[in-house]
């Protein structure tokens, strides 16, 4: 009689302590499920909503110093790329197409480049920029918070970043992300 | 003479103490910040191009009198609390800092209520 009282109180711990332990366990899975789709490059960038920082340097093409006034009070694509960067090659095109709206100016940042070789390369595939920034020591684009190339930000008309991408931009990008930024 | 070699004597000590501090700052500085680019690695251990930049421009801020404070908060601002190794406690992370406590406390409640029985 001992016994059977004795066995239906171990049954009990036993029940008890193994829903303890598989809620513990979905608990922590779901975590590192989580975890897996998590990248925490997609950190939203503490820079949106703040204004694009002054800068003062020299303009890939004519050498001229250029600095925050030489911004146009339009909708402005930012895109930091380089000669060497291969994703940058990728996206090229949607640049180029992007250039030929006039509703937006699109200035680039030429990041830690060989000035010769990045002439090279746009003259080879087409300069969409109307202006270029010669980043050659990456102050500028320290401050930016820039990661590494390519990477592409949207201006308000008034200097103010609205959007940042990592890594090459392509229709969908553009199209569901960026557009409805850009219209007026 | 004397007094000109004493004044010499004391501008290099108080020289070497100062790059000392700075060398200080920069080393737990480059303990403490996270390299973007690679997978979990601090700027100390990093070689990648974008934790040259930061180490360069720390040493820079440093040079120019900034504090670890201020330059933490310099590239907090431009890469997100993420760079930090010890990010400050915010709406997103308390239970991250003070979940333990809490686990800690209830376990020891629990075990202390079972040992009294």
């Amino acid at each position: 009689m001992q016994s059977l009282v004795l066995d239906l109180e171990n049954q009990d711990i036993m029940t008890r302590s193994l829903l303890i332990y598989s809620s513990i366990f979905i608990l922590v899975s779901f975590f590192l499920f989580k975890g897996l789709y998590y990248d925490p490059k997609k950190i939203q960038s503490p820079l949106i909503g703040k204004t694009f920082p002054n800068f003062e340097l020299y303009d890939l093409d004519n050498n001229i110093l250029i600095n925050n006034n030489n911004f146009l009070s339009k909708k402005t694509i930012i895109n930091v790329w380089a000669s060497w960067c291969l994703e940058c090659e990728r996206e090229h095109s949607y640049l180029i197409n992007l250039s030929k709206n006039k509703e937006i100016d699109l200035i680039g940042i030429n990041y830690k480049d060989n000035p010769t070789d990045a002439v090279a390369w746009l003259s080879m595939r087409g300069n969409p920029y109307r202006m270029i920034i010669k980043d050659q020591q990456g102050d500028l684009s320290l401050d930016l918070g820039v990661y590494g190339v390519p990477e592409t930000y949207i201006l308000d008309e008034n200097q103010v970043i609205l959007y940042k991408h990592i890594g090459p931009i392509n229709n969908q990008i553009i199209q569901k992300e960026m557009m409805p930024l850009l219209r007026y | 003479m004397k007094r000109i070699s004493l004044f010499i004597a004391l501008l290099i000590t108080l020289n070497i103490s100062f790059a000392d501090d700075i060398d200080k700052q920069y080393s737990n500085l480059i303990e403490e910040l996270r390299c973007m680019v690679c997978q979990n690695q601090n700027l100390a251990e990093s070689e990648a191009p974008l934790a040259v930049d930061m180490k360069e421009k720390i040493k820079e801020m440093l040079r120019s009198g900034k504090n670890e404070d201020e330059i933490k908060m310099f590239l907090s601002d431009r890469y997100s609390s993420y760079i930090l190794y010890e990010p400050p406690v915010n709406k997103q992370n308390i239970i991250l800092w003070f979940g333990p406590f809490v686990f800690i406390i209830l376990i020891g409640f629990f075990l202390l209520k079972r040992y009294l029985k």
